[in-house]
């Protein structure tokens, strides 16, 4: 009777752990139990992902396998779970496979018991497909943006060097065309003065559209005192005053995409304020940090809920934040912003120190 | 009667030359003796003709014209020059004043303008396009007063090196971290220290980490 009894609970352990058993090896994820820097359970997923064989796995310190880059902080978060102070999930790693390949990881972790002693367990998504779907669109973005950038340029070159040009010369010849002629050509001279009027119309605004397209005092007075021009004529035309400071970067030149992608956050930055801010008063300030420049954009205005802006934004297929933040990681740099409503608005971006690079001089001075 | 002033006109747009001397010959004061579509060929001209007056373009297929304005007025002190450019930005008259011009006209604005200009210019006057001299007197009004608010020349005169350690000193760094971070001796963070708290005229951290929060090196509200 006994031993029934007692086969019957063998009978049904036996099922209960292969129903676990095959929850764990059908799991989609990765599971593995760290214990003292070893892997101490661990699924089919598991080996799948990284490429070794059973033995293998379980022989070798989990360190291993995790790519040096990322070893330090790994080791780091997993004591911390261990003391229990860390309860971050999805949290990226980067792992190096038998092969040698980088994949992504997302890894979700607790603490738990095995064996009497404290482990992590640890779910983990291989995450490589959309990292690097991530990397392509960014990369995509970034040449968009410096394509847009140099279409700009050349649309701008254009429209000043020929067509604003061509239409003065056409202008200047209405002008004279009959300075030759003594006789009375009274009608005709009217008409030629009103064409000269609306040729005068078409160069200004010809000239205004090449302007704006692109600051033509970047090549010749530099970033700090383009910057300078720009937020004068803001505040002159917006009625915000903006305060500009720079500090040590006065007769220094920068990489071209360093200045006009600075340039070009500012405006961004200041055409935001004005259109959401009501602000009273911004500060925009450069500073060189050697080896990284600074720029702050701040205003008192009445602020704003950046996540919520950041989707009405996407719906409305608005680039403003996030354009400005595409041109920072396009100079390798970081872009932080704060923003709380009636707080104001912060923006903190810190690119590479990258001065211009020698030779490169020549192409830019277009005049 | 008075003499005749010779003039030289240097553009690439055949027309656009035209249009100029056409506009010369309504005065009987001045005569354009040659004309030239480019730097080099300018050049040789003025020295062949020596002409009272040469009427430069900014944008030329070879160089540009406010270095023919130069070489012209390093070379004939006494030949005067004029920049008749589609350019109407403050930063390309600055340049051409700079250069040696004595005149600048707006190329739209020539018919009206080119003969007052040549007037003034051959007398030895400044003449400025009446088009753009707005933007100039404005921006000479304002600069003096800002400029000095755009720049911090005290942080400028410090080393890239003593930026770096500047703003880790202002983040709260100790030396010793500063030394391991930067892989310098902590001697060496000292001496860096004591550079820039003499070049910032600063004499506590305290005055530091302000001076750092002025400039925006550091924010203290929400960032290191």
């Amino acid at each position: 009777m006994e031993i029934k009894e007692h086969k019957r609970t063998e009978e049904a352990l036996r099922l209960s752990e292969k129903r676990y058993r095959d929850v764990v090896e059908n799991a989609n994820d990765a599971i593995v139990v760290l214990q003292d820097g070893m892997h101490k359970f661990f699924n089919h997923k598991a080996l799948e992902i990284t490429g070794y064989s059973e033995e293998e796995y379980a022989t070798q310190p989990f360190g291993h396998v995790i790519d040096p880059e990322d070893r330090d902080r790994v080791f780091e978060r997993c004591l911390r779970i261990l003391k229990g102070q860390e309860f971050s999930n999805n949290y990226p790693v980067r792992i190096i496979d038998k092969k040698g390949n980088k994949k992504w990881l997302e890894v979700n972790s607790v603490l738990i018991n095995w064996e009497e002693r404290p482990a992590t367990l640890n779910f983990m998504a291989d995450i490589s497909d959309r990292k690097r779907a991530e990397k392509h669109i960014q990369t995509l973005t970034q040449e968009l943006i410096k394509a847009r950038e140099y279409a700009r340029q050349r649309i701008s070159r254009y429209l000043h060097d020929q067509v604003a040009q061509d239409l003065s010369t056409v202008k200047i010849t209405c002008e004279t065309l009959f300075d030759n002629y003594s006789g009375e050509y009274d009608e005709i001279r009217q008409k030629l003065s009103k064409m000269s009027e609306i040729l005068q119309g078409s160069i200004n605004a010809v000239r205004n559209l090449s302007y704006d397209l692109r600051p033509p005092s970047l090549d010749q007075l530099g970033l700090t005192r383009t910057i300078f021009q720009y937020c004068e004529d803001f505040s002159e035309n917006n009625a915000v005053p903006v305060d500009f400071y720079s500090a040590g970067l006065d007769d220094v030149r920068l990489d071209f995409d360093t200045e006009i992608n600075l340039y070009r956050i500012i405006q961004e930055a200041l055409n935001n304020i004005k259109k959401h801010g009501n602000a009273k008063q911004v500060t925009v300030r450069l500073i060189a940090s050697f080896p990284k420049i600074i720029l702050r954009i701040e205003d008192n205005g009445i602020g704003f809920d950046v996540d919520k802006r950041l989707i009405t934004a996407l719906n409305e297929k608005r680039m403003g934040l996030r354009s400005m933040e595409e041109r920072a990681i396009l100079l390798n740099g970081k872009f932080r912003i704060r923003s709380r409503p009636m707080e104001g608005t912060k923006i903190f971006i810190e690119v590479p120190y990258k001065e211009e690079k020698n030779g490169s001089g020549k192409d830019r001075t277009d005049c | 009667m008075v003499q005749e002033k010779t003039v030289l006109i240097v553009d690439d747009h055949p027309l656009f030359r035209e249009g100029l001397k056409a506009i010369i010959g309504r005065s009987d004061r001045f005569r354009a003796v040659g004309e030239a579509e480019n730097v080099r060929q300018g050049l040789q001209m003025v020295k062949k003709l020596k002409p009272d007056l040469v009427l430069v373009d900014i944008s030329l297929p070879d160089k540009n014209g406010i270095e023919l304005t130069r070489e012209i007025r390093t070379l004939f002190t006494d030949i005067r020059v004029m920049i008749v450019s589609m350019h109407s930005k403050i930063d390309y008259i600055t340049e051409a004043f700079h250069a040696g011009a004595t005149g600048y006209v707006v190329k739209e604005s020539a018919s009206e303008r080119l003969l007052h200009g040549l007037e003034a210019v051959s007398k030895g006057e400044y003449f400025l396009d009446s088009s753009v001299s707005y933007q100039v007197v404005h921006n000479m009004m304002k600069f003096p007063v800002k400029e000095a608010r755009i720049t911090d020349n005290d942080y400028g005169s410090l080393t890239p090196r003593e930026q770096e350690v500047m703003r880790l000193l202002a983040e709260g760094s100790a030396s010793k971290e500063i030394a391991e971070k930067l892989f310098i001796s902590p001697k060496t963070v000292e001496n860096h220290r004591s550079n820039i708290m003499k070049k910032l005229d600063l004499h506590s951290t305290l005055e530091l980490v302000r001076y750092a929060t002025k400039i925006g090196l550091i924010d203290l509200e929400l960032w290191k």
